[in-house]
């Protein structure tokens, strides 16, 4: 590594796509949000599993609107990894897709400042640059 | 007649910032001091158990007992996992020793969790960079969270805190509460870490960590080691001390522990240990002298403090302001400072507590004729809780 490479800021950290989550990056790729859901029974999931955890049935991803709503969320003021010391402090949420509210999917709060998150409140999905790699990252926004 | 077990000693090492030393000494010094205490040498040692969340941050009970001249154990438990299995642990060597697994085990803890491994960053926090290079890479569930900047437990339970505030209106003079009362406690500790009093304006001019956490929200990181010796009752009773037993144990796990699954936020894994544990001890929370609640973070003291029905749910934050979780009020939580003031042992020194305190030897902090008290450990979607006696 050269110095110049090691003084560079870090970027944050970088998804490991496996088999089960590679599709979810590939809509993302494409400006989609994606989520696992049982061909079956057609219960959603927010992470990918082998088998449906309700009937044993395989999973699919289904593009799905993007919209949902803020459960809770957090204000970031520490560094907790690499490649984020340019957004702090940052606001975090857990938000309930629209589509299976019982679910809630981890996004940075894009657009939002520290004090202006609501629990509640409408948000949209868009697609930003990871810094540090080829991958496109699903962030909600206000709606 | 059944065979009973109970804890007969107890040991510790220094709770400290930078141990200077492995966590193999630390155990080895812990465990010592355990038998010590109890009045057993090593050679009656034929079991172990603890726990570690990875290989990095403990020392497995094969080479505690090795390091201690023992060529070999009869039961042996190395159980992965956080503060959620810290009453397991126990538990297991009790029930060990009761099916006659072994005769006497010891349970330990040990980590450098403030000069090691910090559970409160992914970062190498002097070069900013990554463990083991410049790009950190991320699999698994959380490849789909850590690059959001989304990673660790204080996050995880700082969604908690927020829905608990949305609510019921609760708010940082509640969690304030908290970290102000269990200071106060461990003012009167000699081995916690931190036994300087705090005031509310401290608290509130604190930094903030993940908001709504400021610092005196989160967990007092240390190094050291503490363990517990567990034998038979009848054995305990020719021992040096008061035996100490175990009148239950419960455990639970919500949703594969994935702490963002969990249905409801305001609530802990706690509602569903709580309601089996009063039924199978048939005390209730009213019952107990003193708790030694896991404290990771302020807030999961306040919603275990609802959950296991000390007060009623949304209240807590209002039961630690009217001072009804200290002496003199309805029951003493965390007379040691917890894992906020003591040390962040991972929640056995909470156990350690326990039996000091129901052995009348807590010193300046003795909650008077304590004969009963709570454990928990854990916080969120998992932990385990059990209920102590002195014999």
């Amino acid at each position: 590594m050269s110095d110049a490479l090691a003084k560079a800021a870090p970027p944050p950290p970088q998804p490991l796509p496996d088999a089960l989550s590679q599709p979810y990056w590939d809509h993302a790729a494409r400006g989609e949000l994606a989520m696992p859901r049982c061909q079956t029974c057609k219960a959603w999931h927010a992470t990918p599993m082998e088998f449906c955890r309700k009937c044993g049935g395989k999973y699919a991803y289904e593009v799905v609107s993007g919209e949902g709503e803020v459960y809770s969320f957090l204000t970031e003021h520490h560094r907790v990894a690499p490649g984020f010391d340019d957004l702090l402090p940052y606001v975090v949420a857990l938000v309930s897709p629209k589509e299976a509210p019982e679910l809630r999917l981890a996004s940075r709060l894009d657009g939002v400042r520290p004090g202006e998150a609501r629990i509640g409140q409408k948000v949209k999905v868009r697609f930003v640059d990871l810094p540090g790699g080829d991958f496109k990252l699903p962030v909600f926004a206000p709606a | 007649m059944k065979r009973e077990a109970a804890i007969a000693g107890i040991g510790r090492t220094t709770y400290s910032r930078n141990s200077g030393v492995s966590t193999l000494a630390l155990a080895r010094e812990a465990t010592l001091n355990a038998l010590d205490d109890a009045g057993l040498s090593i050679a009656d040692m034929d079991g172990m158990s603890s726990f570690a969340v990875a290989d990095s941050d403990s020392v497995g009970t094969g080479e505690v007992a090795y390091s201690l001249g023992l060529d070999g154990l009869y039961w042996h438990s190395d159980t992965v996992g956080g503060g959620n299995v810290a009453a397991k642990v126990v538990a297991d060597a009790v029930w060990a020793v009761e099916a006659g697994a072994c005769e006497v085990a010891v349970v330990y803890r040990a980590l450098n969790s403030r000069s090691g491994k910090r559970f409160g960053t992914y970062a190498d926090p002097v070069a900013g960079r990554a463990p083991g290079g410049n790009v950190l890479r991320v699999g698994g569930r959380d490849q789909f969270t850590a690059p959001h900047g989304y990673m660790v437990p204080g996050q995880w339970f700082a969604m908690w805190a927020q829905r608990h505030f949305h609510t019921y209106g609760t708010g940082s003079d509640d969690l304030g509460a908290i970290a102000v009362q269990y200071r106060a406690h461990a003012a009167n500790n000699p081995h916690a870490l931190a036994q300087t009093p705090i005031t509310m304006e401290d608290y509130h001019q604190s930094r903030w960590i993940m908001e709504p956490f400021h610092i005196y929200d989160c967990a007092m990181e240390a190094d050291g080691a503490c363990a517990l010796v567990v034998t038979t009752l009848e054995r305990a009773r020719d021992l040096k001390h008061k035996p100490v037993r175990m009148l239950g144990h419960i455990a639970y796990t919500a949703k594969a522990g994935d702490n963002d699954r969990y249905d409801d936020m305001t609530c802990m894994y706690s509602q569903f240990v709580a309601p089996r544990l009063w039924d199978l001890t048939g005390l209730k929370p009213k019952d107990m002298d003193l708790a030694c609640l896991y404290d990771c973070f302020t807030y999961t003291a306040l919603a275990t403090t609802e959950d296991y029905g000390f007060c009623e749910k949304g209240e807590g934050g209002r039961f630690y302001r009217e001072g009804r979780a200290t002496y003199g009020g309805e029951v003493v939580i965390n007379p040691h400072g917890g894992l906020l003031s003591e040390a962040y042992i991972h929640g056995l020194n909470h156990t350690y507590e326990a039996v000091a305190q129901l052995r009348g030897e807590a010193g300046k902090r003795q909650v008077k004729d304590a004969e009963l008290c709570l454990v928990s450990a854990g916080a969120a979607a998992y932990g385990s809780a059990m209920v102590l006696s002195g014999d």
